[in-house]
Formats: C-alpha cells, structure tokens, sequence
C-alpha cells in the first residue's frame, strides 16, 4: 500500500490525541510483552530492518499446530508521530494496493489484511509500530495477538524488583520540557515506560521530552517505569509543569 | 612426539587465482585463519572457479607440521579420494627445524575447468610421508570446501572485517539449491526454482526486511513452515546467486493488476491457489534492471497457457521489443501501468 495513500490516514488518524495521556517507551522489545496463550517463542531477531529504527522481531509457533506461526514485529520510533511514519512504511513494503482499517480499538490507528489473504494486523501505539502477521504454513488468527500485544504495550510493568531509577524535569521553552531519567539507558531486556496526563511525550537527541500544544495546559504527574524494577511512581507537582512566560522562548 | 599437521591456511592471499577467498561463518562470527588447526577446529574454504582457471589452475595453501624428523628433509604428500574437489596434494620435499617442526606452501592442482560446477564438498586427505622405504599415512584431515562460480558480488564483499563477507551458513543452502550448475544464469535459475520450492507460503507482506535482508532469519526459516512475499523472494534470489558470481539486481514495479497466478507455496491443481491480485508493486530479480532484461520470479508461477499447467519466471524476458506474449510482464499483469522503480537494489545482508 502506497505511502501517499496510507499516510493521510495515519495523519488523521494521529491528529487526535489519546484521551488517557501521553505514553512513550525506551528500549522496547516484542519480546518483553508477555502474550499469547497457546503459542511458543521460537526465534527472536534485533536489528534494524526499517530505516535505521530499532525493530525486533518475534516468531511464535502454535503449539497445537507447527504450521502455524505469527511474526511479531516492533519498531521502536522516537514518537508517535514517527510511528506513524514508520507504519506508512510497512504499509509500503506490503505489495496489496490496499489495506482495509483494522479493529478501532487496536492501536491508535490500525490496518488489516482483506478476508482471503494471509492475516496480517498493523497498528501502532505511542512511539511502537507493529505489525502482526501469519507466517506459517496455514493461517494463523492474529487479531488476538494483536489485541494482547497493543494491551501489553499499554499496560504498566508488574514484575517488582528494586531499581535505582531518578527523574527530573527542565524547562527548555514555554512548551518544552526535557525530562531527564537516570541512569540514562536501561539494562539489556529492559525498557522505560514514561506516562503523563497531558502533553505530547517523544524521544530527541537523546533526551525525553514533554511539549505542550497551544493553549494546552499542564495537568498530572509524569512517570517513569522500568519494567524489571519495582515501579517507581516519580510525581510531579503539576504547577511545576504549567508553562510560564518567564521560561525560555 | 608423532608427526602431525598442525595447521592448514587455505586462504593464504588476496588473489582469488591461487588463494582461498576471505568467509565468514555467518553475520555474527568471523572465520579466523588457519582454516586447520589441530585439535581446535576445521572451518570452510571458499574457491572461486573463473579466477583459479584462468590462471591455470594454481592453488595454493600453507601447511604446518609438527613431530616430524629433526633437521630431515622427507617426501611428503596428500592422497584423496577420486574426485576430490581440491585433488591430492603431490609430493613435496619438506625440511624440519630441530624441533621437528615445518612449514610450507603447497601447490594444488585442483584440475578444475570452466564446466567444473557449484559445488560444497567433504574433502578427506589422507597425509602421508616416505621415511625411506615408501610412504606412510600419518594423519588425516577433512575440510569442507565451497566452489562458486566467480567471486561473491554485491552485497558480499572481499573487504577484511567485513560482515558482507561470503558466509558458511548462506553457501550451505547456495550450494544446494544450485549445485552443479555451470553458468551464473543457470545458478540464478536453479535459485529461483529452489527458493519457490523451499515450503514458503505467500504472505503479500514483506517478512525478512526491506533496507536490510535479514538473511539470517530466512536461513532460520528454511526447512520450517514460513511465508514470503515477492521482495523476500527477491532478496533471497538475488543475494545468494550473487554469492555464487552472478551480478544480479533486485527491483521494483508498481501498481499493476494480475492475471491469476499461483504464489508461493500454492497448489497448481487447486483452483483457489490461482489468484488475481491488486498489487502496489512487485518485486523481482534482474539481470539488469532495465525493461528488456530477463529476470527471476520465485514468487510466483504464470498460467502455461492456462492453469493447472504452468512456468515459473526465470531466465524471462520482462519485456522485448516488439513485445511478445511470451514476455514475463503480459504473462504475470492484465492492467496497470507497471511503472519501474528509479533504481534497482542489493540490500545489505544482515
């Protein structure tokens, strides 16, 4: 599916925000979502095969049925914008002309394969583009996958263990805030997930930040997770992130 | 101390005439020379056939021994068996140090001619040496050996270091797929109808990568229920009729309707495996990518003239001039406009 057409409803799509906050993840693998009942991990590949993204791939074999393989792949874009962009691109590597819009409540924005073709599911949520496809030697139902995967993706991390994890804040301009975690980079199979009520979430140069839109005012805390440590709710107090005129450009 | 070979460097040099070519084993791990070494390991070799023969067939490969007679000079020699893709190693005078310790270049006659094949082999040599009073078998080594047509093209490379050096684990499956042909256009061929017959089933999205080929993955995949679409069977063509001295492309066309054809992994005698299909682009192997080249399809297979019978693309003109009905493009499309991409591709292998 052609990026020109596929991107205008990406866009679209997109120019609404999510109604439950801002949600940007660091260092995401596939694999570090747990998911699929009834089906087994047999091969897991990092790389970059999109564009220089970060992407890991993830096949599952069914158990009752080796035929049957779903392959998991995640990108992991430096905002939600940008994982739109990368989802026209996947779109562009799939020969059909057109892709029919998935479910609506997988992902922000979602495609899928039409009825008689090998199933595939596209969507992406916050910075994550995803792609779900059969893969195997007869179909595989993906719409569950997918459903997990986009929950998983969304949910806050479980596992408790204690981390050493600090988080602040600075203004950079009226709008923009950077926030600063440290240590900077999570170990290996391990990712940050930032969470905050309001303003637009997104990863540059190597810096979180936070931006406000027109008009938009700063409500709730920010917070930050690692997914093998006991979560850290690190809150913010919201006046602290209300835009003043006395701050920067 | 008995005597022994200790090491065999097969890749002695940069020049493909005489020498073994640089190899990895895969993306990850490198091949470190001495090819040989006892007791540590026997990695592959890799021969170039064009390079070997017109120089006249001078391979050439260093050897260490150990344990043999202090400061003697001895006959020593190789026997293989009939057929033997490197041959036997001749009788060569040998000099040990004090220590009993020697090393040499031998000279190979591997008898390889322009009609000599792609090949992977076991060789078995069977290392002898003439005290006075005949010769002795002292020890034995084996080695995997490739033959490829010419040197690997892009995107494998020569350069040192490299992880677009020819690997191990993609020659295994080259080699079978293709084993025996002589000509790059037949190894191209006998790819393409190897990668349609590997047991992939037509998925239309692209599964192994489309800046990079994640050809490790499709290494993986092979011989296990998996799925491809037109751009993966493209990849896989292109890259590893490339590796065996083909100088193919991969390259697009877009938007474009189908006749029915049959994909990847369909039945020819199921008539709901025969297809029409709306696509935004196709992807194929070229010998050039221009629109009077011929080119490779391992993706799917045409109507001959009409289902079940039927031919898959390979050695195909795309287009001829005047056009025929048996180009490749009237046979695989009924509408669109097919426009070529603005340049062909050979995506790192990764």
């Amino acid at each position: 599916m052609n990026r020109n057409e596929s991107m205008p409803i990406i866009e679209s799509a997109l120019a609404e925000r999510p109604r439950n906050g801002s949600l940007l993840l660091l260092s995401f693998d596939a694999w570090d979502v747990p998911l699929l009942i009834g089906w087994n991990q047999v091969r897991r590949e990092g790389g970059s095969l999109l564009d220089e993204i970060p992407s890991t791939r993830v096949w599952y074999r069914n158990n009752d049925d080796e035929q049957q393989q779903i392959l998991v792949c995640t990108y992991a874009c430096d905002s939600r914008l940008d994982a739109g962009d990368a989802l026209a691109s996947v779109l562009d590597s799939d020969q059909l002309a057109r892709l029919e819009r998935g479910p609506k409540d997988i992902g922000e924005v979602s495609f899928q394969h039409p009825p008689g073709v090998a199933p595939a599911i596209l969507f992406t949520r916050a910075n994550i583009c995803v792609s779900v496809a059969s893969a195997g030697g007869i179909d595989a139902d993906v719409t569950s996958a997918a459903y997990e995967l986009d929950a998983g993706i969304g949910s806050y991390p479980q596992k408790s263990k204690p981390g050493s994890l600090s988080l602040d804040i600075v203004p950079r301009t009226r709008s923009t805030y950077e926030v600063l975690v440290t240590p900077q980079s999570p170990p290996r199979n391990d990712f940050y997930q930032f969470w905050c009520g309001s303003g637009e979430l997104s990863y540059a140069q190597n810096m979180v930040q936070l931006k406000f839109g027109s008009g938009e005012r700063a409500e709730g805390p920010v917070y930050v997770f690692q997914r093998t440590s006991e979560p850290r709710e690190i809150p913010l107090v919201a006046s602290a992130l209300i835009p003043s005129p006395a701050v920067g450009g | 101390m008995p005597l022994f070979v200790q090491t065999i460097t097969f890749n002695i040099d940069a020049n493909p005439a005489s020498s073994a070519l640089n190899m990895r084993e895969n993306y990850a791990n490198a091949i470190v020379t001495p090819e040989y070494s006892r007791g540590v390991r026997s990695e592959p070799a890799l021969y170039a056939r064009d390079p070997v023969v017109a120089a006249g067939n001078a391979v050439r490969l260093d050897v260490t021994f150990t344990g043999g007679p202090a400061g003697a000079t001895v006959p020593i020699r190789a026997v293989a068996a009939p057929g033997t893709i490197l041959g036997a190693i001749p009788a060569t005078p040998v000099t040990f140090d004090g220590a009993g310790n020697a090393a040499i270049q031998f000279a190979l006659n591997p008898g390889w001619t322009a009609g000599t094949g792609v090949t992977r082999q076991q060789v078995t040599w069977t290392w002898e040496y003439d005290p006075g009073g005949g010769f002795q078998n002292f020890d034995t080594t084996y080695h995997i050996i490739f033959v490829v047509l010419a040197v690997p093209s892009a995107p494998w490379t020569q350069a040192a270091g490299s992880n677009q050096l020819p690997w191990a684990s993609a020659l295994q499956w080259a080699c079978v797929f293709a084993n025996g042909t002589t000509t790059t256009l037949a190894a191209t061929t006998a790819m393409a109808n190897g990668i349609n017959g590997s047991g992939a089933r037509y998925q239309t999205l692209t599964v192994f990568g489309t800046v990079n080929y994640n050809l490790t993955g499709f290494l993986a995949a092979i011989g296990t229920a998996f799925a491809m679409n037109c751009t993966d069977c493209a990849n896989a063509v292109t890259t590893l009729s490339n590796l065996l001295g083909a100088t193919t492309i991969e390259g697009r066309f877009n938007n474009m309707t189908t006749n029915a054809i049959l994909g990847i992994g369909g039945v020819a005698g199921t008539a709901a495996d025969w297809r029409i299909w709306n696509w935004a682009y196709h992807e194929i192997c070229w010998l050039a990518f221009n629109p009077t080249s011929v080119i490779w399809d391992a993706a799917a297979r045409l109507a001959n003239p009409a289902p079940p019978a039927n031919i898959l693309p390979a050695n195909m003109p795309f287009t001829t001039i005047p056009p025929s009905p048996a180009d490749y493009l009237p046979r695989l499309i009924s509408a669109g406009p097919a426009t070529l991409a603005a340049a062909g591709t050979r995506r790192p292998v990764v």
